[in-house]
């Protein structure tokens, strides 16, 4: 009856003498006595499998192979079953025996125990219908019931491997329904494998359907949110790959159903965000272009734009800092190419974007989601473009920074139709409204009264000089460069200038002298040369047709005293073109061309491309302080001598006027030294004239 | 039990009345300033010289006050004269008071300083603005309405032009704290 070693041979239960002295108890009624007799012994002889067990955790521990913890299980199954073998008649106590033998060895298991059948039930997985054996093993021992949070977790672990083997940088196609297809698969096995036996057993399948429930509930979770960290870590090249990467923010939008990942994309998205996108070194157009994909990335993920209205104004604040924002956003609006502009959706006129927006008729209306912030409102369904302008307060920047693009386009173009610049308008004026462009219309407006003057002026024949009349107020400010051109270019300006005058005897004509191009050809001995300069560059080599040197102080003199540095590149593009030689103080009209010396042709020189004639922002703010300029003077008149505040009080009348006290201050004390005021006793007053 | 409820509410309704009112008038002072404020910026950026008109405070758009310079080759050559302006709330439906803050010794000024022109009384008219207004004043000072004088003194002398500018003068108080 006693426990003994797995080495020793076993008596048969059912041999003779043993069923004979069993006869004897039975007769003797003395079963309790034999199985208090049965038990001290077993709990005497546990200690050979506690040392059993230590032994393979050992190898375990040292090795971790999970061969070791196979080879435990087996092995304590051999002792549970040889010791288990009792005569027939006490079949009826096997379930204190199968209880107490549970209860010992469970107890004597270590912690690491865990981890190793973790990792060792995840290799029966390929072959699960050839382990059936085993798992029927792993039911008798009790660690199936013990350990069913390890069971469960190595179906995570493997739904888990499957994800991160088949999902990072898959963006092109939709993974989601076949990770839960799979995984819904591999939990119908496995559960079956695993609890099968025991579900038999009790002949419950009502409990066994609600418990498959649940845990393919929380597969369910564990997949969406795995997916989600996964996705939420490679979100920036998701969303600059978009819309190739469109099947992956689907997915995305499925596992975002449920919103208790939300915060954590958020914050992660937030992240990428600032680490990757406003970066000094980051340049504003792939901000803006970032900027879009998000908008459209997350149109898709939260229709209720909850997360846009999270993730979106630190990007939003950094744009508006950024001094060549607005001018980016402007060009890609007037890009025929760039995709937000082909949108189809009905453009939205700007003035309404700041509103806040309820539409009470939309039967597809919700109610805000509740991570949604307090100050979250819902608005107004926006196009891209509005977005992007909604930036900024106000939209006088774009029609501003609009008016330079359009005046440096259309000073560019030579003859060639102005449909696409018109087109672009006209596009414009649907978001914008009709008069705040009617500074473009204008403009456009010139480039074909100018087209028309020139016919007027020259008939349909080509004639050597094109000019572009503007209208001074409706183009930006361009600085006229003192250049007075020599020969044949004065004549053909003056020529130009009369008739002019008198096509349009209203008018001033006023010549921005240095903007336009010349195509000149040039004679010399031996070849002609023919090039597209610059009026500068054409004025200097006009000059060498009348001598051959010129130093360049005497061409700053002839060309109207200007730049030296003008001049300088000038005659460095002619040098390139191998036309002037450099001979220290001078330099020489080459009639005849040099053969290339030993030394490479001195490469030729990048000529600074002009800026086109922008305002900079400080002369933006000079004109306006010039306004505020006329206020000050105008309550000076009239209410003679005001305190400073006083004045930053009164200046509340003039629009737009943002400056502080301080700022006042320097600006009046500019004014003093210039000796337009006249500061007394703590008021400011006009200086008499 | 009854004449009570009839006092009561005949108590009520004009105080019901009362409190309707302001919120409509605070309407059209709205769009009365706004329009004061576009006249003030027309003013500042029209550089007229000689004219010019501020408002007195921050605080109200409604009272200002104006100068006007003589033009040159006039009797007022180089005198200024300072004046006020008072909008009414239903500007620009009904004129502006003005009147002159220093003595002007004019055809159609009278000795309080009011002034006899036809743009500010019957023929005012919405489109007329602060600007227009100060530069009919302006040429006005050099060529007065003799038919219908304020100061018919002043309107019997100024064929005299020497001893009109002297009167001119005598009257002419400069502006203080232009000293």
């Amino acid at each position: 009856m006693q426990p003994r070693p797995l080495s020793e041979p076993v008596v048969p239960p059912d041999s003779p003498n043993v069923q004979e002295a069993m006869q004897y108890l039975h007769y003797r009624n003395m079963f309790p006595e034999l199985l208090r007799f049965r038990n001290s012994g077993l709990l005497k002889c546990f200690s050979w499998i506690e040392d059993e067990v230590r032994l393979h955790m050992e190898q375990w521990e040292a090795k971790m192979a999970v061969q070791s913890i196979l080879r435990l299980i087996q092995r304590v199954y051999e002792w549970f079953q040889t010791w288990g073998q009792a005569p027939a008649f006490m079949k009826h106590a096997r379930g204190e025996y199968i209880a107490l033998f549970r209860a010992r060895w469970l107890a004597c298991l270590p912690p690491s125990f865990t981890l190793g059948l973790r990792l060792f039930l995840r290799t029966t997985l390929p072959s699960l219908p050839a382990n059936a054996q085993l798992f029927h093993m792993l039911e008798q021992l009790g660690i199936s019931e013990r350990f069913d949070k390890t069971f469960i977790d190595v179906m995570f672990d493997e739904v888990e491997q499957r994800i991160m083997d088949s999902c990072p940088g898959m963006w092109r196609e939709p993974r989601l329904e076949s990770i839960r297809t799979s995984a819904r698969e591999l939990e119908e096995r496995w559960l079956t494998m695993v609890y099968g036996h025991m579900f038999v057993r009790t002949q419950n399948n009502d409990w066994f359907r609600n418990a498959m429930m649940m845990v393919t509930g929380r597969l369910d979770h564990f997949i969406s949110r795995t997916l989600v960290e996964l996705r939420t870590s490679e979100i920036f090249d998701i969303i600059v790959d978009f819309p190739d990467t469109l099947p992956a923010i689907q997915d995305l939008r499925l596992c975002m159903a449920r919103s208790q990942y939300r915060p954590d994309f958020i914050e992660g998205l937030r992240e990428v965000v600032n680490q990757r996108i406003l970066q000094p070194a980051a340049d504003t157009d792939d901000i803006i272009t970032f900027y879009v994909s998000l908008i459209r990335c997350l149109r898709i993920i939260d229709s209720q734009g909850v997360i846009l209205h999270k993730v979106a104004p630190p990007i939003r604040k950094y744009l508006r800092d950024r001094p060549d924002a607005v001018r980016c956003i402007v060009r890609r609006m007037t890009d025929e190419n760039e995709s937000f502009m082909q949108e189809t959706e009905q453009p939205v006129p700007i003035q309404q974007v700041h509103e806040p927006f309820d539409d009470y008729t939309d039967p597809h209306w919700l109610p805000e989601p509740v991570d949604a912030g307090a100050d979250f409102r819902t608005t107004r369904p926006m196009d891209i473009v509005s977005t992007l302008v909604s930036i900024y307060d106000t939209q006088d920047l774009f029609i501003k920074e609009l008016q330079h693009l359009l005046a440096a386009r259309l000073l560019a173009v030579r003859n060639s139709p102005l449909d696409d610049e018109i087109g672009s308008v006209e596009k414009l004026k649907q978001r914008f409204g009709e008069a705040p462009l009617q500074v473009c219309a204008v403009m456009l407006k010139d480039m074909n009264d100018s087209r028309r003057t020139n016919t007027h002026l020259h008939g349909e024949t080509p004639h050597p000089l094109y000019t572009t009349v503007i209208s001074r107020l409706f183009w930006p400010t361009i600085q006229p460069v003192p250049l007075k051109m020599p020969g044949q270019f004065k004549e053909l300006q003056d020529t130009f200038e009369a008739e002019f005058h008198k096509f349009k005897p209203d008018k001033n004509l006023r010549w921005v002298p240095q903007l336009g191009a010349v195509s000149v050809k040039l004679d010399l001995e031996d070849r002609t040369v023919e090039v597209e300069a610059t009026p500068i560059q054409a004025g200097v080599i006009e000059l060498f047709s009348e001598q051959d040197t010129w130093n360049v102080e005497d061409l700053m003199a002839k060309l109207g005293g200007i730049d030296r540095v003008l001049v300088q590149s000038a005659l460095d593009f002619w040098i390139g073109e191998g036309v002037i030689k450099d001979e220290g103080s001078v330099y020489r009209l080459l009639e005849q061309a040099e053969a290339p010396t030993g030394a490479p042709p001195r490469p030729r020189p990048v000529v600074v491309e002009e800026a086109p004639p922008v305002d900079e922002k400080e002369k933006q703010q000079a004109e306006q302080m010039k306004i505020y300029w006329q206020f000050i003077q105008g309550m000076l008149t009239n209410l003679s001598a005001l305190p400073i505040d006083r004045i930053q009080g009164m200046l509340k009348f003039a629009p737009g006027y943002d400056r502080s006290v301080q700022e006042l201050a320097v600006f009046l004390e500019s004014a003093r030294r210039e000796g337009l005021l006249v500061f007394t006793n703590g008021m400011w007053k006009l200086a008499k004239k | 039990m009854d004449t009570l409820h009839t006092n009561s509410m005949s108590l009520r309704e004009p105080a019901l009345k009362s409190a309707q009112e302001p919120s409509s008038n605070k309407q059209a002072a709205g769009s009365v300033t706004k329009r004061l404020g576009n006249e003030l910026m027309g003013l500042m950026m029209s550089s007229s010289p000689g004219i010019s008109a501020f408002p007195k405070s921050d605080a109200n758009l409604f009272d200002w006050v104006g100068t006007i310079e003589g033009v040159a080759g006039t009797v007022y050559e180089d005198l200024k004269y300072k004046i006020s302006i008072h909008f009414p709330s239903n500007y620009p439906f009904v004129a502006p008071v003005i009147r002159f803050e220093t003595p002007c010794y004019h055809p159609n000024v009278d000795l309080h300083g009011n002034i006899c022109l036809d743009i500010l009384k019957d023929k005012w008219s919405a489109v007329y603005s602060v600007t227009t207004i100060l530069l009919s004043l302006q040429s006005l000072l050099g060529e007065p309405n003799n038919d219908s004088p304020l100061n018919t003194e002043a309107a019997d002398l100024w064929s005299n032009q020497e001893e009109f500018k002297e009167q001119v003068l005598r009257h002419y108080q400069p502006i203080a704290a232009d000293d």
